[in-house]
Formats: C-alpha cells, sequence, structure tokens
C-alpha cells in the first residue's frame, strides 16, 4: 500500500479512528500491529513472513543476551549474521552473482549463469537496520532488553516508517509505543500540515520533476549541460520524494500520537560534505555513523590512509544499502572522496566560511559535486555511466539552448513548491493564518491540476 | 472566529480558482481532444454508406490516405477512429454505428497495436468518460462502468465528474506548459512555437533507450496486461467477436506497425508481448477472424513517421497500398467495386 493511493486514506482513517477507540494500551499495540501487517501485506502478504522471522529473531537474540550475558556476543552475532543474510539473499544475491560471473568471465573462466529469481521485499534495508539497532543497542548495554513482544514486533513494523523510515532508534520510538497516550487535538493539528505538505512534496514536485528527469536519463548520449540539467532535476524529485514521504509519514504516526524523528533538515543548503551529511537522510546518516563508522574507528584513526580507508568502507556501504549496483557503490566512494578531500583541507564538519561571499561560493561547489553525486545515483547503469563519462560533448547548438531553457523553466516551476515550502518554514505560520488558509487552498487547487493520475512509486521503496 | 475566518478563506480561494480557471479563453477553445481524441466517430455512415470500414485509432487515421484506398480497391470506404481508443471504444462504435448501418458494411478491418484489443482503454479517468460517453447507447452505462474499474484512478474519475478543475486538468496543466515554453522561445529568441518541436528533436533521437525510458517513467505495463486469458473477459474482444457474428459483418483484425524506434523489440516486456501475440492468434483463429500482421512490414521505415507511431506522407503514400492488398483477398466477399454490399 503506498501513500499516494486513495486505499491508503481509508486504511489510515480507519485505523486512527479504531486505534483511539480502544482504551487499553496493550490492545491498542496490538490492534496496531495487525494494522501494519496488513498495510505491509498488502500486495504480497509473504512479504510479512520475512518481517515476523526478522522480528522474532532480534526478539530473541536481545533477551538471551540478557539472560546469559557472558554469551551476550555470540547472540549479536546471530542477529547481525540472521539481518544481514536476509538483505543478502533478498537483496543483494542477484548483483553478487552476476558481478562474479563478469569477474570470472574477465579472467576467461567459462560460466554457467546463476540463476535465482528473488522479489525484493519492499522495505526490507529499512526494518533490517532499525531492528538491527536493537540488537546492538541492548548488547552494548544501553538499553534493556523488551520481554513484551507485542511492543517490539510494532516497534520493528509500525506502518508509518515501515517501508521508507525514518530509522527510528528503539531508545526514541519503544518508549512512546509503551507509554499510554491520550487524544489530544493538537496530533491533528500537527498531523495535516505535514500529511498535506509531503502530497505536495511527492505530486507536485517529485512525480512532474521526474518525467524531465526519466527523458535525460533515457538519452544514451545526453550533452554535459543537459545531464547537469537532469542531475539538477533529480536533486529535486530525489529530496522531494523522500522527504515528501517522511512527512506523510511523520504526519501519519502524528494521529496515532507517536512522534517520529526529523530525517532532513535543508539538505542542499549545505556548505561542505559533513554538512550534507547531517542534513540529508539523517536517520540513516547517524545509523551508519553510529554503528559503522565509529566501531571502525571514525574521526580518531591516525593517518591519512588509514582514514580514507575507514570513510571509504563506510560511504561504499552506504552506496550499496541504497541498492544492489555498482552505479550506487560508486555514488557512495564519491562521496568518500568528498569527505576526505574536505578534510584533508580542514575543512571539517565545523567549517563556517566568513562572509556572504565565501559562504556562496563554498554553496555553489557543495551543490554542484551533490548533483554530480546524483547524477552517479540516477545512471541507469554503469555501462551508461561509463559511456556518458567518456563522450561529454559540451557544445551547445541553437536547439539545445532552447531546450535547456524550457526544461529549467519547467523544473523550476513544478520546483517552485518547495520554494514556498522552505520560506513558511521560516515563518511563524501561527500568526499568519489566513495567509497559512489561503496557501492550503492553492496547494489543493495546484493538487487537483497538476498532480499526476498514475503517482510513482517512491523513488526510496526500492531500497 | 478565526477558524470560520480560515475556513472562508480557503473555500474562497478554491471557488475561486474553480470559477476563473476553467473559463480562461484558451482553454474553453475548441479542445484538441475533439479533433484528436473525440476523432472521426461522427462520420456519416447514413448519408454516405460504406463498402468497407477501418476501425481503430490515432495511427489509423494517421496511416491510410483514404483516397487512395478507395481508388486502390475501387470500394466506398469509411474511417472511424479516435485517439488512444481502444476495445471499449471499438466495440461501442461497431455496435452502436456499424452494425446499424444500413446497408451493412460488406467488411470491417479493425486495426490495432500491440496489446491493445484486450485494453478496456488507454485513456484514463475523465477523458476515458467522455470518449466512451460520445458513442454510448441506452443501456450501454455498464461499459463505462467497466472501463473505469480497470482504470488507474477512480478518485480522479470521481473528482473530474463533480469538480470542472480536475475534469479540465488536462487542459490546464496544457496552458502553463505552454506558456513557460513560448516564454522560454521568446527569451531565447526563437519563434514561439519552436520550443516543442526542439524538445521533440532532443529526445525523440534514434539514441532513446525506449526500455530504459518506459520503466523510469513508469510506462511500462502491469505485466498483467499483457495476460491474454485475464483480460479477454475483463475487456471487450469477445463483444466485439459478438457483434461482428450476430450483425454477420465479415471482419478482419490487422496488427499495425509501430514506428521502428519505438517497436515492441526496443521495448521492456518483449517476451510478453511474444507470448500475448501468440494467444491473440489462436483465440482469433477459434473464433474464425483473420489476423493479418502488418507489423513485420520491412517497407515502412523510420522516415515514414511523422511523431511516435503516426506516419507522414510518405507514409501513408507506403502503408496504403500494403493494407489494400493485405484486405484484397477478403474483398471479393463483396459485390462489384463500386456497388452496394449485399446485406
Amino acid at each position: 500500500m503506498i501513500f499516494t493511493s486513495f486505499t491508503y486514506l481509508i486504511f489510515l482513517l480507519v485505523v486512527v479512528v479504531g486505534f483511539w477507540l480502544i482504551r487499553k494500551n496493550q490492545l491498542r499495540n496490538v490492534f496496531l500491529l495487525g494494522a501494519s501487517y496488513l498495510f505491509y501485506g498488502w500486495v504480497h502478504p509473504w512479504f510479512c513472513i520475512l518481517i515476523a522471522v526478522s522480528t522474532s529473531v532480534d526478539y530473541v537474540c536481545a533477551l538471551a543476551m540478557r539472560s546469559h550475558p557472558q554469551r551476550r556476543q555470540l547472540w549479536l552475532v546471530a542477529s547481525v549474521l540472521m539481518n544481514l543474510g536476509m538483505l543478502g539473499v533478498f537483496k543483494y544475491f542477484g548483483f553478487f552473482a552476476e558481478s562474479w560471473e563478469a569477474a570470472l568471465g574477465a579472467l576467461g573462466f567459462a560460466t554457467s549463469p546463476i540463476e535465482l529469481r528473488i522479489f525484493l521485499p519492499v522495505g526490507i534495508s529499512f526494518y533490517t537496520f532499525q531492528s538491527l539497532s536493537y540488537t546492538i543497542d541492548v548488547y552494548r548495554g544501553i538499553l534493556e532488553p523488551r520481554r513484551r513482544f507485542v511492543a517490539f514486533a510494532l516497534f520493528v513494523s509500525c506502518f508509518p516508517q515501515l517501508v521508507a523510515g525514518p530509522i527510528e532508534r528503539a531508545r526514541n520510538l519503544l518508549p512512546q509505543i509503551e507509554t499510554p497516550r491520550h487524544w489530544r487535538a493538537e496530533f491533528f493539528h500537527s498531523a495535516w500540515p505535514l500529511i498535506l505538505r509531503g502530497y505536495v512534496k511527492k505530486l507536485l514536485v517529485a512525480d512532474n520533476v521526474a518525467t524531465y528527469v526519466d527523458q535525460i536519463f533515457a538519452l544514451q548520449a545526453p550533452s554535459a549541460p543537459l545531464l547537469m540539467v537532469g542531475g539538477f532535476a533529480f536533486a529535486i524529485q530525489i529530496y522531494a520524494d523522500f522527504s515528501g514521504y517522511t512527512d506523510i509519514a511523520r504526519g501519519s504516526a502524528r494521529l496515532l500520537g507517536l512522534h517520529l524523528s526529523e530525517n532532513f533538515r535543508a539538505p542542499y543548503s549545505a556548505i561542505s560534505p559533513s554538512d550534507f551529511w547531517r542534513r540529508w537522510h539523517i536517520s540513516f546518516s547517524s545509523w551508519i555513523t553510529d554503528y559503522l563508522y565509529i566501531p571502525l574507528g571514525g574521526s580518531r584513526v591516525r593517518g591519512a590512509h588509514r582514514q580514507f580507508g575507514v570513510l571509504l568502507l563506510t560511504m561504499g556501504l552506504s552506496g550499496l544499502w541504497h541498492g544492489a549496483a555498482w552505479n550506487f557503490v560508486i555514488w557512495g566512494v564519491f562521496h568518500a572522496l568528498l569527505l576526505f578531500a574536505y578534510r584533508s583541507l580542514g575543512l571539517g564538519a565545523e567549517w563556517r566560511p566568513e562572509g556572504p561571499l565565501r559562504r556562496g561560493v563554498a554553496w555553489c561547489v557543495m551543490f554542484t559535486a551533490t548533483v554530480i553525486g546524483w547524477i552517479i545515483f540516477r545512471a541507469p547503469s554503469l555501462a551508461w555511466l561509463v559511456g556518458v563519462s567518456g563522450n561529454f560533448g559540451w557544445e551547445i547548438g541553437p536547439d539545445s539552448s532552447l531546450v535547456l531553457l524550457v526544461l529549467l523553466l519547467l523544473i523550476l516551476f513544478y520546483s517552485s513548491p518547495l520554494l514556498v515550502l522552505d520560506w513558511l518554514g521560516r515563518l511563524d505560520i501561527e500568526k499568519h493564518r489566513v495567509l497559512r488558509a489561503t496557501l492550503v487552498g492553492v496547494a489543493v487547487v495546484a493538487l487537483a491540476i497538476f498532480a499526476r493520475e498514475s503517482a510513482q512509486d517512491f523513488i526510496y521503496f526500492q531500497f | 472566529m478565526r477558524a470560520t475566518l480560515q475556513l472562508a478563506t480557503f473555500v474562497g480561494v478554491v471557488g475561486l480558482a474553480t470559477w476563473a480557471l476553467p473559463v480562461i479563453e484558451e482553454i474553453t477553445q475548441p479542445l484538441d481532444y475533439e479533433s484528436e481524441v473525440a476523432g472521426g466517430w461522427s462520420w456519416r455512415m447514413e448519408q454516405d454508406p460504406a463498402e468497407v470500414i477501418l476501425l481503430g485509432d490515432s495511427i489509423l487515421s494517421w496511416g491510410v490516405d483514404l483516397e487512395q484506398f478507395e481508388s486502390l480497391t475501387g470500394r466506398n470506404t469509411g474511417i472511424l477512429w479516435a485517439g488512444a481508443s481502444a476495445s471499449a471504444w471499438w466495440y461501442l462504435v461497431l455496435k452502436n454505428f456499424v452494425a446499424e448501418a444500413e446497408p451493412p458494411p460488406g467488411l470491417v478491418a479493425l486495426l490495432f497495436r500491440d496489446n491493445f484489443l484486450t485494453l478496456g482503454s488507454v485513456l484514463v479517468g475523465p477523458q476515458a468518460v467522455r470518449q466512451l460517453e460520445a458513442v454510448l447507447d441506452e443501456g450501454d452505462e455498464q461499459v463505462t462502468g467497466r472501463v473505469l474499474k480497470s482504470s488507474r484512478s477512480p478518485v480522479f474519475v470521481f473528482l473530474g465528474r463533480h469538480w470542472s478543475l480536475v475534469d479540465r486538468r488536462s487542459e490546464l496543466r496544457d496552458l502553463f506548459e505552454r506558456s513557460l515554453k513560448k516564454t522560454a522561445a521568446l527569451v531565447s529568441g526563437h519563434p514561439p512555437e519552436s520550443a516543442d518541436e526542439a524538445v521533440a528533436r532532443t529526445f525523440d533521437g534514434d539514441e532513446k533507450d525506449l526500455a530504459v525510458l518506459d520503466r523510469a517513467a513508469g510506462l511500462v505495463m502491469d505485466d498483467r496486461l499483457f495476460d491474454f486469458d485475464r483480460m479477454l473477459h475483463l475487456t471487450f474482444l469477445p463483444d466485439i467477436i459478438r457483434v461482428a457474428r450476430s450483425s454477420e459483418i465479415p471482419m478482419v483484425f490487422v496488427r499495425m506497425k509501430r514506428a521502428p524506434r519505438s517497436e515492441p523489440s526496443r521495448r521492456a516486456q518483449v517476451a510478453e508481448l511474444d507470448v500475448y501475440m501468440r494467444a491473440l492468434r489462436n483465440y482469433l483463429e477459434d473464433q474464425g477472424f483473420p489476423l493479418l500482421d502488418l507489423s513485420v512490414e520491412d517497407r515502412l521505415q523510420q522516415s515514414h513517421y511523422s511523431h511516435g507511431d503516426h506516419m507522414n506522407a510518405e507514409g501513408r503514400a507506403v502503408f496504403t497500398p500494403l493494407l489494400a492488398a493485405a484486405l484484397e483477398e477478403y474483398m471479393p466477399q463483396l459485390g462489384a467495386p463500386g456497388a452496394a454490399p449485399s446485406p
């Protein structure tokens, strides 16, 4: 079930009403768990088996760590192996098999193709990471293992954030699930603007800009300027798409009295790679920092080579998390190089250039690098990326200048709601209620005219 | 009080837009829809009885030169087409216009592409409703219902029926996009109408990887739409067969050739379409209706197409004789050329 479907709106209404009609918190959690499994198994009911297995194993492992503290490392390994094993089989098997065959082929060995047609379960990367963070936190002694299975299962599968995050930490979400909540009008008042904002971002901006992105990236030999416009458009699309999803998720959760983490903080205003990763997909980047980068030594590692190695491994795996394809890995490596280059120049996380000119230049450089990164990310295949990289054409013919201008105007037109939303974010909207009502009216009219009838899937669903 | 003011503001904005936008002059002009989508269904059957009827979508209207076809076959011919039409529209036209014609035609050729014979409608939402309503007869209301059931967005169908802003949304969107394109052309010193052509030249080139584009843009049809047995009973091919049989109209199904750069072999779902076509051929054979496959015709080249799968004048000059020749063996069932067909 996707957030932009009419089915979801009906589902959300029924769940919210049903949830608040139930008095006992434990019963509410059982109800919400059932609703979450219904949401997840709507198209492919067998997906529920996977999430149930992952939940059960992590539940048992965490309890076993407490009852057998001397063997807690063993239980942690079991949990990690199960979660990463599931990811490996369902998400990466085909990728590794193909890469293995290609490598053997390149070395002159004849191979027979390994065929295993596995359907990628939606959101598997998100919930395995979320569940894994629980067992790791229990292992580290930061978190008490939970005895109530329903509360833990709901933490793993709670439907608003199940398929595309935010990747919640148990210490944030579990206490909210366990604490009895009472309906407050504030839940509704804080939820609907988030949900509307999410629909505007997804249906007005992301889906419309996607049309131009798809056309540009379907060309086998786009010129460099056209490719940069494509990258710029994709930067807008992926931000509107993913942050729109997060807004709807957070709004839906608010209706249930839950508070999900922020996932984006104006990412394209970043002036350095470290700054970017503090603003983009925050729940994922903080997960990677806490459970991979810091355990590998983080910024405490001595020596440039080692530091680069840690960054390369962390960001390469981050790229691979996004998808089982080499262009995602290269995208991760590209960001590792950026991070390393900035750090080598002494431009770390706390760097703030002085003066508007310097800040402007820093922003331009970082935004251009981000767009180049998105081109790598969006490339239809590695072969396409290699072909395009070796064949750049910078000439702008009379046609091309007009086409570039047309595309830029259309992209800016469809992305203008993002600017309005950004401006609104800086206003104290409670003081401008008529303005808010006017903008809500404009948003509804714009959705009626410009929302596409067949909404595209959210980009991050495939991860 | 504050809440009332906010509500009034919201209703005012939506009401004003609903009233003002759909009456913009350019939008109230005859729609492209009327000429491009509604097509040639209103052809006067009674005043100009035809011996041969060609039924299909826009690629038929762009692909056949009527005068040339009539002179080659010596048969008075009518073309009935609607842009982006599929089995529901073809069925309704066949039942309500062709089978009702007096005298009835001696041959109907239904020209289709790929799996369109078992698609309810290519259009979705209000456009699909409008296209079908133009050819509905009493008792046909369930046809619209069946088509809309398979529509991708029943919400838009509902809203389109009750909210003029949604009903005219495609025209409004076109208006905004056209204005932006004109602005871009003017700013860059080009003629106002040149933007579309420039964009088409950039993106319609041979280098486009259609399979990638289809998948990326979500244009790949749901695999279930290539499941012939499933779609057969959801759509209107059996109804077309039934009407043709009950009204004793000889009927031939002709698969059209798509532009080589968009032909199925370059697109996604090649295998699915192959399996589908075998099932369609078997079905029509069982039903006793011939299927002519002109999709493999080598004489039609990319240069014979103007845009998309629509042919240019040169393409029409090549395709019209091909079609006339392909239908030739079914012509003898008619009377002497020029004579009214026997019932």
